[in-house]
């Protein structure tokens, strides 16, 4: 075997290479990770509650409603709960400097009535970041 | 990070004297590993390493597994306030929905119009929360009085969705589709929650979310008055229509599909209506029942707290503290 056919083998591998890279880009970016959870993954990696997702202002990301919540970020699509495991940076810019808003409807049992915390609903208190291939915003 | 070592690890087949037949075998095996690898990084790096997590139906609704008072608060709403039915769901998702700055003017606009198509039933509702209250601290309450207080509440909710117009028309128009994906979610959130908050509590244990877990854990009751109220609940809700809640389900099925999608007619949920009716009718006259039923077994001190509870809520609208 010459050192040009180890050469020409080499360049049809990097074509592979990027070839299978290129098409996990286009493909959705979930191969590979997206796997079925075991069943006791919920109790390590809770999704939110519907109190949560009822009550609380989500930041819109590559086209998607997505909540802070017990230190990740989860959004809704096809029916599944995602997060992800590195937090993109807008929204961590997003959570530092105005963290997503939660309505409070009633005073539980002699608490303050009623009010928001933690930021204000509207345009500072989400937010719409990206626009990806899921959705996007006008 | 394993495979990266193990391709390094291997990148020592290049070793100067190899023969060529071995470092042919090894190059194969470093390009495998290479696109492999290839493959894995730009994923990470492309997609923010998202992960899946297990397909769900819905999310856990109990307000314990949120953990805090603004869950809570949330369950306590839904306990008291029925008045607006599917449509109180739609406008207490815009409290949260978080709209871009050039929309906030015009959704405003539009809960304003939800909010006003919802004042008749409110006001019914103010009536029959006020009417349990003066029952409830003067230890009778007037059974005549409180059934027609219902049936106001029930027939003033089931003109809401008609006098509602096309409110959700100019709403569909003015969201952006992730935003309309955002309020679905939530009005399913808002639904869930509303089962657990007005939970059947006739069975043995008090479900902690419905109405006579709170009050037990807001006024200390013993188990003795737990039976009692659960044993006249069980009688006062005789008469009560049940509530199917797959009626509720597919109304929401039908809402939440046609309001994702690019083009929307309120006037194709032509069973609105009816499932509000269903729904306010029946939660108004559980809330009536429960109140009739805890009000002969509390004591003196015990009313006292629970009336003021009930004028806490009447005289609280929610509706009148935001504007999204």
């Amino acid at each position: 075997m010459t050192r040009r056919t180890t050469s020409r083998a080499f360049g049809r591998g990097f074509l592979r290479a990027a070839f299978c890279a290129s098409l996990c880009l286009v493909t959705g970016c979930e191969v590979g990770v997206a796997a079925e959870y075991p069943d006791d993954y919920y109790g390590e990696y809770g999704y939110p509650p519907d109190a949560y997702i009822a009550t609380t202002a989500p930041v819109y990301y590559d086209g998607y409603p997505t909540y802070w919540y017990n230190g990740g970020w989860y959004y809704r699509a096809g029916g599944r709960w995602n997060h992800y495991d590195r937090e993109p940076a807008p929204l961590y810019e997003r959570r530092v400097h105005a963290p997503p808003a939660r309505r409070n409807y009633e005073p539980a049992f002699g608490r303050a009535r009623g009010g928001f915390r933690g930021g204000h609903v509207g345009g500072s208190g989400g937010g719409h970041f990206g626009g990806g291939a899921h959705g996007g915003h006008r | 990070m394993s495979v990266i070592l193990y391709a390094l690890s291997h990148g020592t087949a290049f070793r100067i004297g190899m023969s060529m037949t071995s470092t042919w075998t090894a190059c194969k095996r470093t390009i495998g590993l290479a696109a492999f690898v290839l493959t894995s990084v730009g994923t990470t790096l492309a997609c923010g390493a998202h992960s899946t997590t297990q397909r769900v139906a819905s999310s856990p609704a109990s307000a314990e597994d949120s953990g805090d008072d603004v869950a809570m608060g949330l369950m306590e709403h839904h306990r008291y306030h029925h008045h607006g039915g599917l449509t109180l769901f739609v406008l207490m998702s815009l409290d949260t929905i978080s709209v871009s700055p050039a929309e906030q003017t015009a959704v405003s606009g539009i809960r304003n119009d939800l909010v006003a198509s919802m004042a008749p039933a409110r006001l019914a509702e103010q009536a029959l929360m006020t009417q349990l209250a003066d029952g409830v601290a003067a230890g009778s309450l007037d059974g005549q009085k409180v059934e027609r207080a219902v049936t106001e509440v029930t027939n003033a909710a089931r003109v809401i969705h008609e006098a509602s117009g096309d409110v959700l028309d100019r709403l569909h128009a003015a969201l952006s589709p992730s935003e309309r994906t955002a309020l679905v979610d939530k009005v399913d959130a808002h639904w869930r929650v509303w089962q657990r908050a007005n939970a059947d509590e006739t069975g043995s244990a008090p479900d902690e979310g419905g109405h006579l877990g709170a009050l037990a854990a807001e006024l200390h009751l013993t188990e003795d008055q737990l039976d009692r109220v659960r044993s006249a609940l069980r009688d006062g809700m005789k008469a009560v229509p049940p509530l199917d809640p797959k009626e509720v389900d597919a109304e929401l099925r039908g809402f939440g599909d046609a309001f994702r999608g690019a083009t929307f007619d309120v006037r194709a949920l032509t069973t609105a209506s009816d499932a509000d009716a269903h729904m306010v009718g029946w939660a108004v006259a559980h809330l009536a029942r429960f109140v009739e039923a805890a009000s002969g077994v509390l004591t003196t001190e015990q009313r006292a707290a629970f009336a003021e509870r009930l004028r806490g809520h009447a005289a609280h609208d929610p509706s009148t503290e935001t504007s999204p």
